[in-house]
């Protein structure tokens, strides 16, 4: 390891992306576990049984139980389904938002624009797990409430870069020859802006998963995300909160959880930006 | 530009803006499906005694009176008066934003202790182990639920080894010292209460650790590419070859101009600080502007929401106002525009 300079560019890379694969390895891993929830998950995740209450981890239960007895192994696995599910679907209805929010302003130009713009710099003067919180806060406790909560306060980076990328495309020549052969905006929109946007701020979208997972994760801990009894990993972090000295496992698993599948997608992400070099903020 | 014609413009646009967040947040309480009365009065309550709480708040106005209201008060400074506390919005703040700001800026502290030596090594062992075992660092910074960061540091430090004070910005039994300026740490400072003071910075450890370990990854990763950028420029490899030992190289051609495009991210750090405040307060009951405005929230009380958000975004707005008037006077060639 210490002849680090030495080493040959490729091997380098390859050190690089490393970290990208065991990013990869982690979110397959929480994936396939959430997926096959039902089959190896030793109990119902809803199952109250009172007898078994607060049970330290054992081979009975592996991470323990919580305060009505439901095994916290099991309901970290099913939690990583509304995790996975909350933090992927919030991301693409940001990414949808922001790219039409992005070509319209991009594309017309002008007075929309400008308009559009003002109210983009706005949502991205403040920070946006507050105004999450506000917008979930007002909505009823739901899973698809968090997602529109999570989605109304991070598109406004999607509407840049969609922006930037179809200003950027509009001005090349090849779409001036596309005008003045008399092709309809439909046409230059569909056949050479949209596929020029989508990629791009897919990629962004993918490395802002792990992002969108935290702030799921904060929500549900601040009793704004998905209603008990819900397995949510932040759910799960503050019904153990008021029992962390005594209990420590009912806390400790969740978050755990949380942490890593973010590491996963950070690590995959981390690797994304360096590839592609997308701008970030 | 001039200087002052460019700060001009500039608070003009903040304005603009915090009145845009100020419209924003104003209609999602409004119009999203909330009842603050019914909130703190439970679902028990009389219906009339419901009905003369709102006609006492004014929420039984149609919704442009209520803001146009609201812009009025605005611009008297006034927020409002809290549904759950009782008291002015603005009252509410005053008395709980130094605890934020301490925090916040002990965090802020913490994060550019931690995070710039990390990217200055990263950057000078750049694909070795260390950078590499940085970039894990701070990748697992930016990845922990800082709530439960909070509570495993609590379990740890507090309840276990007993070596750190627990929630709370002062122990139970050790008085607050006299209000001068809200901040415990210096008002005991002020009035002369060192084992105050030991006590309040003891109480600051685990709640900024928490948030500024978070924020210096983002710092660690700016003056990481910040100082590879330096290190490709000429006057290095000039000052090299002057012959200049390599201490004197680093700090004087290396760090020094390094540490100039770092100054424009602490605005946003500050911002990402006000947001994990949000959660760390809670966990910590830090009386500050976080864990009231998430109190706000649990009782939909609307115009302590729309009041604290329109603190953070003008504190938001004035520390990046602050943050690009300081990095152009730092660097001349920065141009106002």
């Amino acid at each position: 390891m210490g002849d680090h300079m030495m080493m040959p560019e490729t091997l380098r890379e390859l050190m690089r992306r490393k970290l990208g694969v065991a990013g990869l390895i982690i979110i397959s891993f929480i994936i396939i576990l959430s997926l096959i929830a039902p089959i190896i998950a030793p109990y119902d995740p809803l199952d109250q049984r009172l007898d078994e209450r607060l049970q330290p981890p054992s081979s009975k239960h592996l991470m323990g139980t919580d305060k009505l007895g439901r095994d916290i192994f099991s309901r970290i696995l099913y939690g990583g389904r509304i995790s996975l599910f909350i933090a992927v679907s919030s991301v693409v209805l940001a990414t949808l938002i922001g790219m039409l929010i992005g070509l319209i302003s991009g594309y017309l130009g002008g007075r929309i624009d400008d308009l559009l713009m003002r109210i983009t710099d706005m949502f991205m003067a403040f920070p946006s797990l507050i105004l999450a919180l506000a917008i979930a806060a007002m909505l009823k406790p739901g899973m698809f409430n968090v997602i529109t909560a999570i989605s109304l306060s991070s598109w406004p980076q999607y509407a840049r870069m969609a922006r930037a990328v179809t200003i950027q495309v509009k001005n090349e020549p090849y779409i001036e020859a596309a005008v003045s052969i008399g092709a309809s905006n439909t046409r230059i929109l569909i056949g050479h802006i949209i596929p020029m946007v989508i990629p791009q701020v897919m990629i962004q979208g993918m490395i802002n998963l792990g992002g969108a997972i935290l702030t799921a994760a904060g929500l549900g801990f601040l009793g704004f995300g998905v209603p008990p009894p819900t397995p949510e990993w932040g759910l799960m972090v503050s019904e153990g909160r008021d029992l962390i000295q005594s209990h420590w496992w009912i806390s400790t698993f969740p978050g755990l959880m949380i942490f890593l599948s973010v590491v996963g997608f950070n690590l995959l992400g981390d690797q994304l930006r360096d590839i592609f070099d997308v701008r970030y903020r | 530009m001039s200087l002052y014609s460019y700060i001009l413009r500039r608070s003009l646009y903040m304005m603009i803006v915090v009145l845009g967040i100020a419209t924003i947040v104003f209609f999602i309480t409004r119009i999203l499906p909330g009842d603050p009365v019914g909130a703190i009065l439970g679902p028990q309550a009389p219906p009339d005694v419901v009905d003369k709480v709102r006609r006492e708040y004014g929420f039984d106005k149609p919704i442009y009176v209520q803001y146009i209201d609201f812009l009025i008060n605005l611009f008297k400074g006034e927020l409002g008066k809290s549904v759950s506390t009782n008291r002015p919005v603005i009252e509410d703040i005053k008395e709980r934003f130094p605890a934020t700001f301490e925090l916040a800026t002990a965090s802020l502290i913490v994060a550019i202790v931690i995070g710039i030596p990390m990217g200055i090594i990263s950057a000078l062992r750049k694909d070795g182990a260390l950078d590499h075992l940085i970039r894990l660092i701070s990748l697992f910074g930016v990845s922990m639920p800082v709530f439960w960061l909070g509570l495993i540091l609590l379990l740890i430090f507090y309840f276990r080894l007993g070596i750190l004070p627990g929630p709370g910005r002062l122990d139970p039994y050790i008085p607050s010292p006299p209000r001068i300026t809200g901040l415990v740490t210096l008002d005991s400072l002020l009035t002369g209460n060192f084992d105050v003071f030991k006590n309040a910075i003891a109480h600051l450890i685990l709640p900024a650790t928490v948030l500024g370990y978070f924020s210096s990854a983002y710092i660690a990763r700016v003056t990481r590419a910040s100082v590879l950028e330096v290190l490709r420029q000429e006057h290095v490899k000039f000052a090299r070859s002057k012959g200049l030992s390599s201490g004197a190289i680093l700090t004087r051609h290396i760090i020094k101009p390094a540490l100039i495009p770092i100054i424009t991210v602490l605005g946003l750090v500050y911002g990402g600080l006000l947001e994990g405040a949000v959660l760390t307060e809670t966990i910590f009951g830090w009386p500050g502007l976080g864990s009231y405005l998430t109190r706000a929230m649990i009782y939909m009380d609307y115009n302590a929401i729309v009041g604290g958000v329109v603190i953070i975004a003008i504190i938001y707005s004035v520390i990046n106002l602050i943050v690009d008037v300081l990095y152009s006077y730092i660097d001349p060639r920065i141009k106002y525009g």
